[in-house]
């Protein structure tokens, strides 16, 4: 090892998650440089490893399989009506690397011409999500906004909300706004990143709108639309 | 595929599966896994509902990311039950108030992964859980008890040396010393 090399105790506190978070980044970016750091690494790896083999087994009850089998089977089978909103597909398009030039040119010529004959606006695209747990939800959008329109929610207690999450293709999920549903059950919010090419939409219920830019949801979304 | 055949698959071909959003793959993959995993996050968050909730999250991001698993990176247990961790100490980080210390990244944990260790670490796992237990059991308890609340309590090296009122050098070292007497052990076992 170089001098510069964190020592051994740190090494082993990086792997057990033990250091600060400054120290551990600073660790980590030594570990990805660094060889003779690396080996060191590998070779404690199995005892780290062995640790989350050596609690006590227990039973999962039932339902989580059947809950989690439930989530994954939702999550595989988007509604068949879900459309992606015009502008939203052109988001998404431009994001595409392997797109031809020729085909954005294509595409550009289609969409002036869709623009000229609205006038610049557009009809109001209205794209169901999967129904959910007794709750109905629409998005819609036109070229200028997106908003997400929700019927029978369970109201809310204290400083719940619905959260809106919002994702780009093959990219974490972010948090954007958050509504929380009038007396008859109903509630909107708008959801800006769908005409920035978010292609998934979901809906959480938290114990407080979420503030953390960075933060993922931790649960399964109550509703999920995902748009391709 | 016939469910036979799936069950007999091996772990990084079923990944593979999970992968192309397989759905009976992946039920055997959590038919594998799910008690270990349910199992860690109830050691470590010591709440069954929240073990629940945390295993949950933890195979619902591999549902999504399945892709990212790779095989020269380690074994899927391993991987699995690093997500897993991951996933419970950020949930005991957010029940008491502390921010998660790192964000998420579960391709970060990847990285980490050491391909030489693969066959080790499965060996290991058929060695069973008594021998693995074994390897703790032999640990001073003051060797021990750092390196638990480490990787269960999610405590940094700091944080512990406040608990247990020792020095952080000292804290610091027990954890090392106790990790590669562990690792030793571990050593042993193929051996034999
Ligand atoms: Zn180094």
């Amino acid at each position: 090892m170089s001098r510069s090399c964190p020592d051994r105790d740190e090494i082993t506190g990086f792997m057990l998650g033990a250091l600060e978070p400054g120290e551990a980044r600073r660790t980590e970016r030594h570990i990805s440089r660094c060889e003779e750091c690396r080996a060191e690494v590998r070779w404690l790896q199995p005892a780290v490893d062995v640790l989350a083999e050596s609690v006590e087994q227990i039973e999962p009850p039932p339902e989580l399989r059947q809950r989690l089998l439930g989530a994954i089977n939702e999550e595989a089978e988007p509604s068949r009506s879900a459309r992606r909103p015009a502008r939203s597909w052109l988001g998404g398009f431009v994001l595409r690397p392997a797109a031809g030039l020729a085909t954005i040119a294509l595409l550009a010529a289609g969409l002036t011409g869709w623009l000229l004959h609205d006038g610049g606006g557009s009809p109001t695209d209205t794209i169901p999500f999967p129904p959910g747990g007794g709750m109905q939800a629409s998005l819609e959008v036109n070229d200028q906004s997106a908003t997400l329109i929700a019927h029978d929610m369970p109201p809310l207690e204290g400083d719940a909300v619905y959260q809106v999450w919002t994702a780009k293709p093959g990219g974490q999920a972010a948090p954007s706004s958050y509504f929380v549903p009038g007396q008859d059950g109903t509630g909107a919010a708008p959801v800006p990143e769908v005409l920035d090419g978010a292609s998934e939409v979901m809906v959480t219920r938290e114990l407080e709108p979420v503030r953390n830019p960075k933060a993922i949801p931790r649960k399964v979304p109550l509703l999920d639309l995902k748009l391709d | 595929m016939t469910q036979d055949e799936l069950n007999r698959l091996a772990d990084e071909d079923l990944m593979t599966l999970v992968g192309s959003k397989d759905q009976r793959a992946f039920a055997v993959f959590y038919d594998r896994h799910g008690g270990a995993a349910f199992s860690l996050a109830y050691r470590i968050v010591g709440d069954r509902q929240a073990a629940e909730d945390v295993s949950q999250e933890a195979f619902l991001s591999i549902w999504r990311s399945g892709t990212r698993y790779d095989r020269a990176r380690g074994s899927v247990r391993a991987w699995t039950l690093g997500i897993v961790r991951n996933r419970a100490i950020d949930f005991l980080r957010r029940k008491s108030g502390k921010a998660p210390r790192l964000e998420f990244d579960d391709d970060e944990l990847l990285e980490r992964r050491p391909s030489e260790d693969f066959t080790d670490v499965e060996a290991l796992r058929r060695e069973t859980a008594r021998e693995v237990r074994g390897a703790l059991s032999t640990l001073p308890d003051d060797q021990s008890k750092v390196i638990k609340l480490a990787f269960f309590g999610g405590f940094t090296h700091s944080e512990i040396a406040k608990m247990v009122g020792e020095p952080l050098g000292t804290v610091k070292g027990r954890m090392r010393l106790g990790m590669e007497k562990i690792r030793g052990v571990l050593a042993e076992g193929l051996v034999s």
